[in-house]
């Protein structure tokens, strides 16, 4: 479940570049959510 | 005698050419994040959850910071024109130099950085305003903003007005928009560069603010000349709307209609004299 997590991540960076989708995923390690994001 | 073909002739060659320092940047950045995450979940450290967000704001720097050492050759060989990289000496060394010399370089264009970070400043007001007023609803922009304001001060300034415009710049404006106009005109490069901008920050409202922040910056890379110019202006205008995050007395003033006429107003006006003066330089 972890790695389709990240793999989710992942392609959803690229996906939301083409428009597909508008929120990238965030993936839990030991209950704490890692978002990627770009502050300010 | 065999014809040398011309490097980057096709379309696909300039486009592969243009945009993969984003996507190394972007790729590695988020393997970055992974290695990262995974790591501290190994770590005897407990009560992690109670940290989340603060963990999540040091977390994204560091890996941006490691996402763009895979893009730094790249960056300091195209910045520097007049091929006075030293490669004998590690990629941050050049940086430093390259760092160095653009401070030398910058100093007969202390009005051009001025209006630049005025520019920055009252565009920040202005768009951060504007989308305010539109009200979009995202749960990953409310996600973010909750991350980035949980830091101390200090933190913040260090993370929102140092790193991220430091790397952010180095690949868009540095790299992608450089590479762009080695081949486009300046409104395709300004509006292409700045879609990238705006979309790397994935959630409506910053992809909104950013794309219109990225199209100014680009336009203060292209009247400055100089790399120091966006890079001044995001600084400026990431401190003041990370400042302003924990002043909400001002936050409800400066979104109403004529404060917003008011930096408007400013922003075309510093753009206007950025623009003169780019064109005497």
């Amino acid at each position: 479940m972890k790695y389709k997590l990240m793999l989710r991540m992942i392609i959803g960076d690229f996906m939301f570049l083409l428009g597909v989708t508008s929120e990238r995923g965030y993936f839990n390690f030991r209950g704490v959510k890692i978002w990627h994001f770009s502050g300010c | 005698m065999a014809s040398i073909r011309k490097k980057r002739e096709t379309a696909l060659e300039k486009a592969t050419y243009i945009i993969k320092p984003f996507v190394i940047y972007l790729v590695m950045k988020t393997v970055a994040l992974i290695g990262l995450s995974l790591l501290i979940s190994t770590l005897p450290i407990g009560g992690l959850e109670k940290l989340v967000n603060q963990l999540n704001a040091v977390i994204n720097a560091a890996a941006s910071i490691i996402g763009v050492s895979f893009v730094l050759r790249d960056f300091v060989t195209e910045i520097d024109t007049r091929g006075e990289v030293l490669f004998d000496v590690s990629v941050w060394k050049q940086l430093g130099n390259c760092m160095k010399k653009g401070f030398q370089n910058c100093k007969g264009k202390g009005i051009l950085l001025g209006v630049s970070i005025s520019l920055g400043l009252t565009s920040a007001l202005f768009f951060n305003g504007f989308i305010v007023r539109l009200s979009l609803s995202s749960e990953k922009y409310d996600t973010v903003e909750k991350i980035q304001y949980s830091v101390p001060i200090w933190l913040g300034i260090l993370l929102y007005g140092l790193i991220s415009p430091v790397v952010e710049e180095i690949v868009f404006r540095g790299l992608t928009y450089h590479r762009m106009r080695r081949f486009f005109g300046i409104p395709a490069c300004v509006l292409v560069s700045a879609l990238l901008f705006g979309g790397f920050h994935a959630n409506l409202p910053q992809f909104l603010y950013g794309t219109a922040m990225g199209m100014l910056m680009a336009l203060c890379y292209e009247w400055a000349d100089t790399f120091a110019a966006p890079l001044v202006f995001h600084m400026a205008a990431n401190v003041l709307i990370f400042l302003l995050s924990g002043l909400p007395q001002v936050g409800e003033v400066i979104v109403t209609t004529p404060a917003l006429v008011v930096f408007g107003v400013l922003s075309a006006g510093f753009m206007v004299v950025m623009w003169k003066l780019g064109e005497r330089e």
